[in-house]
């Protein structure tokens, strides 16, 4: 065999190698988990902390324009833990670990409301206590690693700068605008 | 209105409102800001209730017996803190983020400074002025954009 011949059978064994390992990423990136929902026009960002009170007091008024919007196919919505307090990344884990095993953005919404309840408990503090809640309320969950979920969410949160929550970041038309706070984020919303 | 009488009001009203911009921080009002820092570790909001508590003990009419040591640890305090806040309005320009309670919070010390600041103590306070700024440039850490890790 030729020096060319072999350097050929090289180089196409190197691409193969290389092909092959850029596909089980693609692969891998596509299984994971992440709250994005619908295929609208707009894009919605919703940058919350389960344990930050304006958040929670939200929550009623922007879920049923939310889903109204989804269930339009208005928009494009993904939902951001921000990790303000301490706790957060444990309830940013097992909201992952609910949608696991349904990531639907109705049933997202639903185990969300339930985080953001139980994070009144101070009792509820521990992966335990959460997997309990769960079974209580019947939420179905798989423990798995979160980590490329974690860092799309920080991507997320450089990208969009948060350092408040709520906050909801809206792309429309290329445009991008930020509203900050509960009130300003249902009108802003409502006007989609 | 007496000048003494004044200060007294202006010693008793300004560190009341600093209290209650902590607290109103503390539990947020339309959103939660990622601003946050601790000084040794500790909250700054809980650091900066705790050193208005203590101003507001200054004034109480017991520590009259001692009024030419309380005035001056007053306005010791007073400038240490001026030099720590002025780490932490550096903090958040350089961050451009701001805290409009910290800022209100720095400006109530501002102005109990400028009130009991007097030409007898400049240097006792230029002192504490520079202990406040290494103090917080040491023990100071500040966090504003929240991440996982």
């Amino acid at each position: 065999m030729g020096l060319k011949r072999v350097s050929a059978v090289g180089v196409f064994s190197l691409l193969l190698v290389w092909l092959s390992a850029a596909g089980s990423g693609w692969a891998e990136e596509r299984n994971q988990t992440f709250p994005s929902f619908g295929s609208g026009a707009v894009e919605v960002r919703l940058y919350t902390d389960y344990f930050c009170p304006p958040c929670r007091a939200m929550e009623p008024g922007v879920e049923p324009i939310l889903k109204d919007l989804l269930k339009k196919n208005a928009i494009r919505l993904t939902l951001a833990d921000v990790p303000l307090s301490r706790l957060t990344p444990l309830f940013a884990r097992n909201f992952l670990y609910a949608l696991r095993e349904n990531n639907g953005a109705e049933h997202a919404l639903l185990v969300r409301s339930i985080l953001m309840e139980a994070s009144t408990n101070k009792e509820i503090a521990t992966q335990e206590r959460i997997e309990a809640l769960f079974k209580g309320k019947g939420i179905a969950f798989v423990v798995w690693d979160p980590k490329f979920a974690f860092d799309r969410y920080n991507k997320l949160l450089q990208e969009d700068k948060i350092n408040a929550t709520p906050t909801c970041v809206i792309i429309k038309n290329g445009q991008k605008k930020t509203f900050v706070g509960g009130d300003d984020i249902i009108n802003a919303l409502k006007a989609l | 209105m007496t000048r003494d009488r004044v200060l007294k009001i202006i010693n008793v009203v300004f560190p009341v409102i600093g209290i209650g911009l902590m607290v109103f921080y503390d539990v947020c009002d339309t959103s939660c800001s990622s601003l946050q820092g601790t000084f040794m570790g500790l909250d700054l909001k809980i650091i900066g209730i705790l050193f208005m508590v203590g101003l507001l003990a200054l004034t109480i009419p017991l520590a009259s017996r001692w009024a030419g040591f309380v005035q001056c640890s007053r306005i010791m305090i007073l400038s240490g803190t001026l030099g720590g806040e002025t780490l932490l309005v550096r903090f958040q320009v350089v961050n451009d983020t701001y805290c409009p309670f910290c800022l209100a919070f720095g400006s109530c010390i501002l102005i109990l400074f400028i009130a009991n600041f007097t030409k007898a103590n400049r240097y006792p306070a230029l002192g504490a002025f520079l202990v406040g700024i290494a103090a917080f440039a040491i023990f100071f850490e500040g966090s504003v954009a929240p991440l996982y890790r």
